[in-house]
């Protein structure tokens, strides 16, 4: 095929509708796996099981029935416990920090952006075993609030960098002017930075919300009976009533839906944060 | 030098960060190496009398003896079939949907959402899924999952005994989740970088009478490069440091789907032995840095000359 600058008009139309296409399939074969849960998830049991999937047998809650059944409230609130109030935290601290890097640079900030950004090389596999021993010793294993810490220093180092590249984006003539103004810290705060600012805070607080809410590896070791988080329960679920597939979906979805809807509601922020916290 | 004044109340805006992820990340590190150095012995029952076996010398021959060992060798093999498929997987789709996007696809919203979507599904719960698509069973009747799917559509040739199969290459199958979650948020990255490119430029080597792959391959490509990188070593320290994915889909204690990641948890719950988790540990610490520190000395070095 040429796509030759000759007839733009109907080329490029025909261009679009192929690309169009293209999306569509992909776009496709991309939600398959989770349609494919959420669809096995509303069936019965038998027909869950069924080779091929019987997708158009009748509905069932059965499921989620089973897995409620399984007693996932406390898991449920553990993890939004920790996930936001960590969030929080998170925020709450790299703010100012972030602040101090990008508009009132700190001498040598570039090193201290480098600080942050070298424990992105801890595997966090790396930190379990002497995080185990360190926690033990403090008697804080099982202990919602010392996940809720953890989950804080994991996540600042991205929270700094993401709201740094936002902060950055205040004018600073802007400033300058307000400063000649007679315009107080408050009111430059108010007006001028917070403007710029509040996407950058949606988007961190949500890539700290779902990675907190997602994360396996600190809970599965530090948390057992008390503290346990959703997707401890989950993978103990899994385990135990792997069988039964449209149980373990419908526990999936469950678990899985906070960060999906969080997801859906801010995607444009997503987007913004994640390719400015890459790119910059 | 500025004075006292002016760098004190930033650099207290900066503090708490820095102790709370200085303690967090290099005080682990710390006691990891520091463990992992240790000389270890077992209590062992020879004769009916307990006796006091040496598991670990101490010092750097920890070292060479986990390198050394088969298990190590095989699971660090897997690695980087994991690792060699997912990178490339992820940046080819990535970039192929950020071109499809660019291009104007009506209902770009929709897509984007699409895309990215998986990043936010927890591995758990999407290993549910995956460990039913790639699940071993083949034929008629047997096979579930993609291997049933091929069979329906009568590509018999294409079923795969996936991660399970006995082969040296068997993790590239377990890259496909993985590349299934991420290729979404390289393409946003990617998507971001053709946005800033002005469409001036397109629009000067058009009329130079370049055909639309010369813009893309001359003008387009090379400014995305920076993006590239960046994006090559978000996912490649990723994939060195993939846990759940694995204990979601195969169980932390797979043989086959071992990493050196997974064969730490083996190391310190099923063999309770935290001196070679712990070099373990290191090792991987190590080779993530080899990857990661060169970039970040060279982005910190241009965002330096940047000012």
């Amino acid at each position: 095929m040429t796509t030759t600058a000759g007839a733009p008009g109907t080329t490029s139309r025909r261009t679009n509708i192929l690309l169009g296409g293209a999306a569509w399939v992909i776009g496709l074969l991309f939600v398959a796996p989770v349609l494919w849960m959420v669809l096995t998830s509303f069936h019965a049991e038998t027909d869950a099981a069924q080779n091929p999937p019987a997708f158009f047998a009748p509905l069932s809650t059965d499921g989620y029935q089973a897995f409620f059944d399984a007693g996932p409230w406390p898991p449920l609130l553990n993890s939004l416990t920790a996930s936001v109030v960590s969030t929080a935290l998170c925020i709450a601290l790299a703010l100012p920090a972030a602040y101090a890097l990008s508009i009132k640079p700190v001498e040598k900030w570039t090193d201290v952006m480098f600080f942050f950004l070298s424990t992105k090389m801890l595997p966090l596999v790396a930190a379990i075993m002497p995080l185990y021993l360190f926690a033990s010793q403090l008697q804080v294993l099982d202990n919602i609030w010392f996940l809720t810490l953890l989950y804080t220093a994991m996540n600042l180092p991205i929270a700094v960098w993401m709201l740094r590249s936002f902060l950055a984006e205040v004018p600073v003539e802007m400033l300058e002017a307000a400063q000649i103004d007679g315009a107080g810290l408050l009111r430059t705060l108010t007006r001028i930075v917070a403007p710029v600012v509040m996407p950058g805070i949606a988007a961190a607080s949500l890539i700290c919300f779902i990675f907190s809410w997602n994360e396996l590896l600190l809970a599965r070791v530090l948390t057992s009976t008390v503290a346990q988080t959703a997707p401890v329960f989950l993978t103990g679920f899994v385990t135990s009533q792997g069988l039964f597939l449209a149980q373990v979906c419908a526990a999936s979805f469950v678990v899985s839906l906070p960060v999906l809807i969080a997801g859906f509601a801010a995607q444009d922020k997503l987007v913004q944060g994640l390719s400015l916290g890459a790119v910059k | 030098m500025q004075r006292p004044k002016n760098w004190l109340p930033g650099l207290l805006m900066v503090l708490p960060s820095i102790i709370l992820v200085g303690i967090f990340v290099y005080y682990l590190i710390a006691q990891n190496i520091w463990t992992s150095l240790n000389v270890a012995t077992r209590r062992v029952v020879v004769g009916g009398k307990f006796e006091e076996r040496s598991i670990h010398e101490g010092g750097y021959r920890n070292y060479t003896e986990l390198l050394g060992s088969a298990d190590y060798q095989h699971a660090l093999w897997n690695l980087l079939v994991l690792t060699v498929v997912f990178v490339v997987g992820t940046m080819i789709m990535g970039l192929l949907w950020s071109i499809l996007l660019e291009k104007g696809v009506r209902g770009e919203g929709v897509f984007r959402s699409i895309y990215l979507f998986p990043m936010a599904v927890s591995f758990i719960a999407a290993g549910v899924v995956w460990r039913w698509l790639l699940s071993p069973a083949k034929g008629e009747g047997a096979a579930i999952g993609l291997n049933q799917l091929f069979v329906k559509l009568g590509l018999d040739g294409l079923q795969s005994s996936w991660w399970s199969a006995d082969s040296r290459w068997n993790m590239a199958a377990m890259a496909l989740p993985a590349i299934w979650q991420l290729s979404g948020y390289i393409m946003a990255l990617f998507l971001a970088g053709f946005r800033g490119i002005g469409e001036d430029q397109r629009e000067a080597a058009r009329i130079d009478g370049a055909s639309e792959w010369q813009v893309y391959r001359h003008v387009l490509f090379p400014q995305l490069s920076p993006i590239a990188l960046s994006a090559l070593i978000i996912v490649g320290h990723m994939s060195m440091k993939m846990f759940d994915l694995i204990y979601a889909i195969a169980g932390p204690n797979s043989y086959t789907a071992s990493v050196p990641a997974t064969l730490m948890w083996t190391q310190l719950f099923a063999q309770r032995d935290p001196v070679a988790a712990a070099v373990n540990a290191t090792i991987i610490l190590v080779i993530v840095a080899v990857v990661v520190v060169p970039y970040l000395w060279y982005t910190n070095r241009t965002e330096r000359e940047r000012g």
